[in-house]
């Protein structure tokens, strides 16, 4: 169980609504993957255009919303964005995202942080995409986040955890949830974030454009759940040399 | 009445609630914001405000996304 401010979550798996081909196939990979908690975000009505109509499949499965605030590359923006999405989807949940260069999407540390202050003591629960920083981190959590999130790779680059030491210390500082968002590519990936003890990811394009995003939505499922499992079981120390499994008794010598 | 929706000018009868408009523009209300002169404007008000010529609204939807 996944308790975010207060939220119960079944599911580890956060997933993205972006990238699907149609309505429909996002219904059924969503469904898929279990996941409780998607991301969605806003853009400026195009009024000679019939809207896609992405509420109604998320309605029907029943998920909570998690709009996010891209496209702010400030934190002023930011918090404009976070204004409008409570009007939008009422609620007060936020995946707080500022990241000022289109290249490579990395989010800005210090507007992030200045934003997620306002954002907090304005009632909201905010959840920040940042870097893997552990540093950040702490302070983000010191300001009231109610998770953070930081990068494995640059959003959609889909290889993997690339942070992965950096996230190592996020995990053993954090009081608060650590959810892996960005660059998780493979359920592999998800495995190995997850047996770390990061207590979830967010995996958007990985599913959205596979070959068959409702299977490769259930792979994740099930890579998540066995990361997470293997992580509360207990994974064996490493050793740079070989530890014999059998008993070494030398019962063939001299015969 | 001459109103900016989304920065393009359009005129509009008076009086004219914020709701009003949105009908008029045949949107749907869940999964809308507005912005009127660029402040946020809090749904349970939207009945409420009469706009006003000249005024500015920029309209936003909640689309897929990451």
């Amino acid at each position: 169980m996944l308790t975010i401010a207060n939220r119960q979550l079944n599911s580890r798996l956060l997933t993205g609504t972006g990238k699907f081909s149609s309505a429909s196939l996002m219904q059924s990979a969503l469904s898929a993957s279990g996941s409780e908690l998607v991301t969605l975000a806003l853009k400026r009505l195009d009024l000679g255009q019939r809207q896609d109509e992405i509420l109604p499949p998320l309605q029907t499965l029943g998920v909570h919303l998690l709009p996010n605030t891209s496209g702010a590359r400030t934190a002023e923006e930011a918090i404009f964005a976070a204004h409008l999405s409570r009007q939008a989807l009422d609620t007060h949940w936020l995946k707080l995202e500022i990241h000022p260069d289109q290249r490579y999407l990395l989010p800005d540390a210090v507007e992030t942080l200045k934003a997620a202050e306002v954002l907090v003591r304005e009632g909201f629960v905010v959840l920040p995409y940042c870097g893997a920083d552990p540093v950040l981190c702490q302070r983000l959590q010191e300001v009231g986040c109610a998770a953070v999130m930081p990068l494995g790779a640059p959003i959609g680059s889909n290889r993997g955890l690339l942070s992965r030491d950096f996230l190592r210390i996020i995990v053993e500082q954090a009081r608060v949830p650590v959810i892996v968002d960005a660059g998780i590519g493979a359920p592999s990936q998800a495995a190995e974030a997850m047996e770390m003890g990061v207590d979830g990811v967010l995996v958007n394009t990985a599913i959205a454009v596979a070959g068959d995003p409702v299977a490769m939505a259930g792979a994740f499922k099930l890579a998540v759940q066995a990361g997470r499992r293997a992580f509360e079981a207990g994974l064996p120390a490493t050793s740079s040399r070989a530890l014999p499994s059998s008993p070494l008794t030398g019962f063939l010598e001299g015969i | 009445m001459q109103l900016m929706i989304n920065n393009e000018t359009a005129q509009f009868p008076a009086p004219l609630s914020l709701q009003q408009l949105l009908e008029l523009l045949e949107q749907p209300e869940k999964g809308i914001a507005l912005a009127l002169n660029r402040q946020v404007i809090s749904r349970s008000l939207w009945p409420q405000i009469f706009l006003q010529e000249g005024d500015s609204v920029h309209l936003f939807n909640v689309v897929a996304g990451g």
